[in-house]
């Protein structure tokens, strides 16, 4: 700092201000600059056009969790992918390695790939991706007045 | 003089080993029997004879290859108890020379005969295992005597034997009187025990080993010289030798000889010893453990001073003729065998002690050898009479000669026997007891002969009325139970007889070796290889015949022989009448061994009886009280330590058990919650670690 | 170029580097093949995935053990990502035992209530925590070092789940978030080392000392507390009981030695490097390590078995004694010598073993009373089956450190080095975890005798209708592993030997 350098943690910080200044600033002039009329209708939650029923930390289904977690598996391995398609054909790191480098990326990359995708089939044998659907037992209604009486009471009716 | 090459190891050659084999044979029978006892059952007789079998025939072996050809010395070291620079070894090893081959020879031989013997004299004793698990542990420990090299182990075979003829005595515990013999034995063999730990503290202390060969070397060469020094490992140690500690090493040495082999005041528990099994009395207290006293002098002979020897003579002739005058009025077959051992050990024990060395050793085979027969022909009768008891139904004291007669009709093989055997203890010419017993006259009235003193004369002539008084009293015992009427009880259709062939076998052997043809010419002691051999053992190469040319001792010994056979049989032969009829204070100081027994029971027992009452009088009224008053005091003080304990300790104990209960309850209690707060107590905990300690 | 040509290093040695990783790549052969055996095998499955799970461990302890034997002094490789000493080497055999020892407790316990679709994964997490463990110690770069602090928290997470009931999910839920605040909290003092000394390597830790920055500290403690949680250390041990309650035995009898033992030897090379940096400086920055972990084992040892005193239930109340153990061991951690490595290690070797037999006979006893946990089962245990007892009685007597057993010799060893510690530096702090040490092992007396106590001197439960009686072959293992304890205490010099001879960097 003494220097006139930026540390590491100063860019950090450089961006956290640079991130609030952003925001702050878009927030304040649309502020500064929109009519502001509210009614009842346009201050309710959106929800897919729903009204909005009851609190929103209501308990999910667990189900959704494992969709939800293999999903983010593979959006994981792309993000991996994309810096990796970048230097994999490095010319010059290709010629420093003798053509080593492409092979051990590549072998590197394809096992990375093939043990998600194990695990996908290993979800799929074990049938983990089924969605299992709740089997409702209906309830049987007891009623304390006999069966006969009932019978009775339609064939008084008639 | 250096020790160390003297107590030096010497290498197990294939002699050694094979002694080895033969003292670890019967130990093998004792531990297979005793642990296998309740599964053997009639086996064990006979696998201890295959035992016993197997050890006659290596002993024989071993006897072919020792004797007068050469010695064999087996030596280890077995522990040292070094003091800084200076090595004291113990030593332990194995000894071959003629003398210890021949009574190998002599141990194996009874042993086997009395084990055949055995398999039908205790063939329906219900324990019978055990009695021949017994034998097996004697055996061991006699070899063990007769083996080593060493008086400390030679101590500790000592002792086994005690502690084995104490069981075998006790055999039949659930009798009193058995159990009271044993207990006496035991004893009566422990106060001459003592003089032999006495007399090893003595020669350590003067020789710092207890190897025999090393002791005899060293004393030797001490009394060559006139400053004789003794050095171990470069150190010289103190060293007295002079012959007034030789001469109470020697006396205590003869102490424990005075106990095993029943000399005078020990013997008393000899003939008591008559209440074990009677092949045990032949083979423990005729044969061969009494005659181990006998033995031990033969061995460690060249260390006795003058002295000794004269006590030895004085002791031994003693023992002889209270032996057997005791033997005249006894009744009990058994006792009368028993006194005649007595008389026959202290004749060998004088023996030694007027330098007739090999005509002791002689004398101590030929005896074993005919006592052996003469106790299992008496166990022959009594065995016979026994089945006949069971038999006939009647009730008879099988023991009791006075209730016997004229049994040579219905035991011939016995009767033959009995005589034979009883000619060689008496000392007929032709039977091997004369060629001996007439080598410890000789030597007697030569020793005599060579005394200053007139009153050395009372040794051969209590010899020689030894020697009258035993014939007398075995021929009176030959006419009381083979000759005469046969006595009222004796009902013809249950006829009495000796059965089985383990019963003959034992007998004829015994019988025939009664006989002097096998020790050389049958007249002539002097021309016997047994003494000759045993002579050599002791004395070296040369032989010195120490008996003078004197043919009138032989004559007087005959004379005296004759003079009381023939009173026996003009006394008992022609009436039998006489039997009740003698001189009565006479007869009781017979029947009663010169009441010993009541003698050291003033003397001893009584004594010991008040001063023990006494002291525990003391114990009981000044020491108790004291004690108790000790006590007292301590429970005293123990309920105000004990009161100080509860409330002071125990409250600091039970606060620390509160507060780490507490603690664990707080600690718990964090962990008990949800996890929301667990995770903020953590969050909390660090926050204070980090204000603790990061500045 | 210069840094690009540093990179690629591990390209051209990389043969060379997975010379290094035999036992390792054995294990991960035999993670694929038990994968792919549960996909495809469908009869026998337990005896097949049993059987491959068994010969792969041994294949490994086999690699381990030629590495132990070839290995001189410590290397780095992989661009010194890695690094690879005889100690290291040395835990690598415990943990395979210990996993030998959890593999043959789940086979021989089919009581167990685990489904049999599940086995395979079960053993393919055993040997996943394994791999994880051995991997651990080996780290010599913060994001590697995360990654398998990572990798052994999933496992663990899973592998306390198995038991597939209500408690078994509590624990491992409470496992989870709490592993997860453990981890974040982690990586936030590993992006401060970062910040601070500008370098992943942990050798290069020293290089920010100089900078005498409160930061370096804090994100140093932050990095302790996660390996904390991994040793179950006060404040962070609260997982603890709740995931031993719930987890399978066999599987605990793993969980228990190997994140523990590997957590604490990477704490040993973090420690000395720490130790390293500050010879260079006279006034010491780095703030007082030795201090606040021993503080904190002492806390650890006193609270973890004083809470024992209460527990009923014999999972809880080994999972107290889990913690208490870990405290002690930690005690080794701060002598920092030569001496104290071995010790440290002997003790873990014991404790590995002792371990086993506490959780075979948690097994044993769920067995006989059909899934009772409670310390009741023990009742009058002894006279039906005495020589159990004696077993018991001399594991407890084991666990609280009296003779004739190796809990003896370990904690003996352990508190010599301790004292000697104290006798060099005279610092107060070792003599205060030298008297809390001692404190602790007599509180530790009174509930590991209460399980004989109840064994022989309480009558039977004998109108419980559910009893099963236990055969001998039961409790064979028990009696090799009291057997080897006691080998360990009679013939302690064996295994001292090995390790004072492991060659040590201090």
């Amino acid at each position: 700092m003494i220097h006139g350098e930026v540390s590491e943690f100063g860019i950090i910080l450089l961006f956290l201000i640079g991130g609030i200044f952003f925001v702050a600033f878009g927030l304040l002039t649309a502020r500064l600059i929109r009519p502001k009329r509210p009614n009842i209708e346009k201050l309710t939650t959106y929800e897919s056009g729903e009204d909005p029923l009851g609190t929103a930390w209501s308990q999910f289904n667990t189900r959704f969790y494992i969709i939800a977690l293999v999903f983010i598996l593979f959006e994981v391995e792309l993000v991996f992918l994309f810096p990796w398609a970048t230097v994999y054909a490095d010319q010059e790191l290709m010629e420093l390695t003798g053509g080593k480098w492409g092979m051990i990326a590549l072998v590197e990359m394809v096992a990375f790939v093939i043990i998600l995708a194990l695990g996908l089939v290993y979800l799929w044998v074990k049938g983990f991706l089924n969605w299992e659907r709740p089997m409702p037992t209906g309830k049987q209604y007891y009623s304390p007045i006999p069966k006969i009486a009932y019978s009775k009471f339609i064939k008084r009716r008639k | 003089m250096d020790l160390a090459p003297l107590i030096a190891p010497m290498k197990l050659g294939q002699e050694t080993f094979q002694a080895l084999i033969v003292l670890v044979l019967p130990l093998c029978s004792f531990l297979i029997l005793g642990f296998l006892r309740n599964r053997l059952g009639i086996l064990a007789g006979y696998l201890a004879t295959l035992v016993g079998l197997v050890g006659l025939g290596l002993s024989v072996n071993l006897f072919i290859a020792v004797w007068n050809y050469t010695t064999y010395h087996f030596r280890t070291t077995w522990f040292d108890i070094s003091l800084g620079k200076l090595p004291l070894n113990f030593t332990v090893g194995v000894y071959l020379d003629n003398l210890t081959v021949l009574m190998l020879v002599m141990v194996s031989l009874i042993a086997l005969l009395v084990i055949i013997f055995s398999l039908a004299y205790m063939k329906d004793d219900p324990q019978v295992a055990k009695y021949y698990a017994f034998l097996g542990l004697f055996q061991f420990s006699m070899m063990g005597i007769i083996l080593v090299d060493n008086l400390l182990f030679i101590f500790i075979f000592w002792e086994l034997v005690g502690l084995s003829s104490y069981l075998l005595i006790g055999f039949w515990y659930q009798k009193t009187s058995a159990a009271l013999a044993a207990k006496k034995a035991f004893l009566f063999n422990k106060v001459g025990d003592l003089g032999f730990m006495i007399a090893l503290m003595m020669l350590w202390s003067q020789f710092y080993t207890l190897d025999i060969d090393a002791i005899k070397f060293l004393w030797q060469q001490a009394s060559l010289s006139d400053r004789f020094t003794l050095s171990a490992g470069g150190l010289s140690v103190w060293t007295d030798m002079s012959d007034t500690w030789m001469t109470w090493i020697g006396i205590a040495l003869f102490c424990a000889a005075v106990g095993k082999s029943a000399q005078f005041p020990l013997q008393v528990w000899l003939p008591d010893a008559m209440a074990g099994p009677t092949p045990v009395s032949a083979l423990i207290h005729a044969a061969t453990m009494v005659a181990a006293g006998v033995y031990l002098l033969a061995r460690v002979l060249p260390l006795f001073t003058v002295d000794v020897m004269l006590v030895l003579s004085i002791i031994g002739a003693l023992t002889a003729l209270m032996g057997a005058f005791a033997a005249l009025a006894q009744s009990d077959i058994k006792k009368i065998l028993a006194y005649s051992t007595i008389s026959q050990l202290g004749m060998m024990v004088m023996g030694i002690g007027v330098y007739a060395v090999e005509a002791a050793v002689f004398h101590l085979f030929t005896h074993a050898v005919f006592k052996a027969g003469l106790f299992l022909a008496a166990g022959s009768v009594i065995h016979s009479l026994h089945q006949y008891e069971a038999a006939s139904g009647q009730h008879l004291d099988a023991q009791d000669t006075d209730q016997m007669g004229g049994l040579r009709k219905f035991i011939p093989l016995t009767f033959l026997t009995f005589v034979l055997c009883g000619l060689g203890l008496i000392g007929f010419p032709g039977f091997s007891g004369f060629l001996s017993k007439e080598g410890i006259i000789e030597g007697a009235i030569a020793w005599a002969n060579n005394a200053d003193v007139f009153a050395a004369w009372l040794i051969p002539v209590m010899a020689i009325l030894t020697s009258l008084l035993t014939a007398f009293y075995i021929i009176k015992l030959i006419i009381k139970v083979f000759f005469g009427k046969s006595p009222q009880w004796l009902v013809d259709d249950h006829p009495v007889r000796e059965k089985g062939w383990a019963i003959k076998f034992p007998l004829v052997v015994l019988g025939l070796l009664s006989f002097s043809i096998w020790y050389g010419h049958p007249f002539d002691g002097h021309q016997s290889w047994l003494g000759e051999g045993v002579s050599r053992a002791i004395f070296g190469n040369e032989f010195v015949p120490t008996i003078i040319e004197g043919k009138w001792s032989m004559v007087l010994a005959l004379l005296a022989l004759l003079a009381g056979g023939t009173m026996a049989i003009m006394k008992y032969g022609v009436d039998r009448s006489y039997f009740t009829e003698t001189v009565h204070w006479l007869k009781s100081m017979s029947y009663h061994n010169f009441h010993l027994d009541a003698i050291y029971m003033i003397i001893f027992i009584r004594p010991s009886y008040y001063l023990a009452s006494a002291i525990t009088r003391f114990d009981q009224h000044v020491l108790d009280r004291s004690v108790n008053l000790l006590g007292i005091s301590q429970v005293v003080f123990a309920h105000i330590i004990a009161w100080i304990d509860r409330t002071v300790v125990d409250g600091l104990v039970s606060l620390v058990a509160k507060f780490s209960q507490w603690f664990g309850a707080l600690f718990r209690w964090f962990v008990h919650s949800r996890v929301q707060s667990k995770i903020l107590w953590a969050v909390l905990f660090v926050v204070l670690i980090i204000l603790i300690w990061i500045r | 170029m210069e840094i690009q040509s540093n990179i690629l290093d591990p390209i051209f040695s990389l043969s060379q580097d997975l010379n290094y990783f035999r036992p390792e790549l054995v294990l991960l052969i035999c993670l694929f093949v038990c994968f792919f055996a549960d996909l495809l095998i469908k009869k026998n499955k337990g005896l097949w995935l049993s059987s491959l799970a068994i010969s792969g461990v041994l294949a490994y302890l086999w690699f381990s053990y030629t590495q132990f034997i070839g290995l001189e002094e410590e290397v780095y490789f992989m661009s010194d990502l890695m690094r690879l000493e005889r100690s290291i080497v040395f835990v690598k055999l415990i943990f395979g035992v210990t996993t030998l020892g959890a593999i043959i407790l789940a086979i021989k316990t089919k009581w167990i209530q685990i489904p049999l679709s599940h086995t395979g994964e079960y053993y393919f997490m055993l040997i996943a925590l394994l791999l994880g463990s051995v991997l651990l110690p080996m780290a010599n770069n913060w994001l590697v070092f995360f990654l398998l602090m990572e990798f052994l928290s999933i496992t663990g997470y899973i592998i306390t789940s198995f038991n597939r009931d209500k408690s078994s999910y509590e624990g491992a839920i409470k496992y989870l978030l709490f592993g997860a605040a453990a981890s974040a909290i982690m990586l936030y003092g590993i992006s401060l080392i970062y910040g601070m000394t500008g370098s992943m390597s942990i050798g290069d830790l020293a290089n920010g000392m100089e900078l005498d920055s409160g930061l370096l500290s804090l994100g140093l403690l932050f990095v302790l507390l996660g390996i904390f949680f991994k040793i179950a250390l006060f404040p962070m041990h609260v997982w603890l009981p709740s995931a031993y309650q719930g987890a399978p035995s066999s599987g605990i009898v793993l969980l228990s030695v190997a994140p523990k033992v590997a957590a604490l030897l990477f704490l040993w090379h973090l420690t000395s490097i720490i130790e390293l940096g500050k010879i260079g400086f006279d006034l010491l920055p780095m703030f007082q390590w030795q201090q606040m972990i021993g503080i904190l084992a002492i806390i650890t040892m006193l609270g973890a078995n004083a809470a024992a005193l209460w527990q009923t239930n014999v999972k809880r109340l080994l999972a107290w004694s889990s913690v208490g153990h870990g405290g002690f061991m930690l005690a080794g951690v701060l002598t920092l010598s030569a001496f104290g490595q071995s010790t440290l290690l002997f003790y873990a070797s014991v404790y590995a073993l002792m371990n086993m037999g506490a959780f075979l006979l948690v097994l044993l006893i769920k067995k006989r009373t059909q899934n009772e946990e409670d310390i009741n089962a023990f009742r009058g245990l002894a006279s039906l089956h005495p020589f159990l007892g004696v077993l018991v009685t001399l594991l407890m007597l084991s666990f609280i450190g009296l003779p004739p057993t190796g809990g003896f010799m370990a904690k003996f060893l352990l508190f010599s080095a301790i004292w000697d510690t104290y006798q060099q530096s005279g610092e107060p702090i070792y003599i205060w975890v030298f008297a809390a040490g001692l404190f602790s092992s007599v509180i530790s007396l009174f509930y590991y005798m209460k399980i004989p106590y109840l064994m022989y001197f309480k009558p039977l439960n004998s109108k419980d209708p559910k009893l099963v009686s236990l055969k001998s072959l039961d409790y064979l293992m028990m009696f090799l592993i009291v057997v080897a304890l006691m080998v360990l205490f009679f013939k302690a010099n064996w295994l001292m030997n090995i390790l004072n001879s492991l060659n040590f960097a201090l």
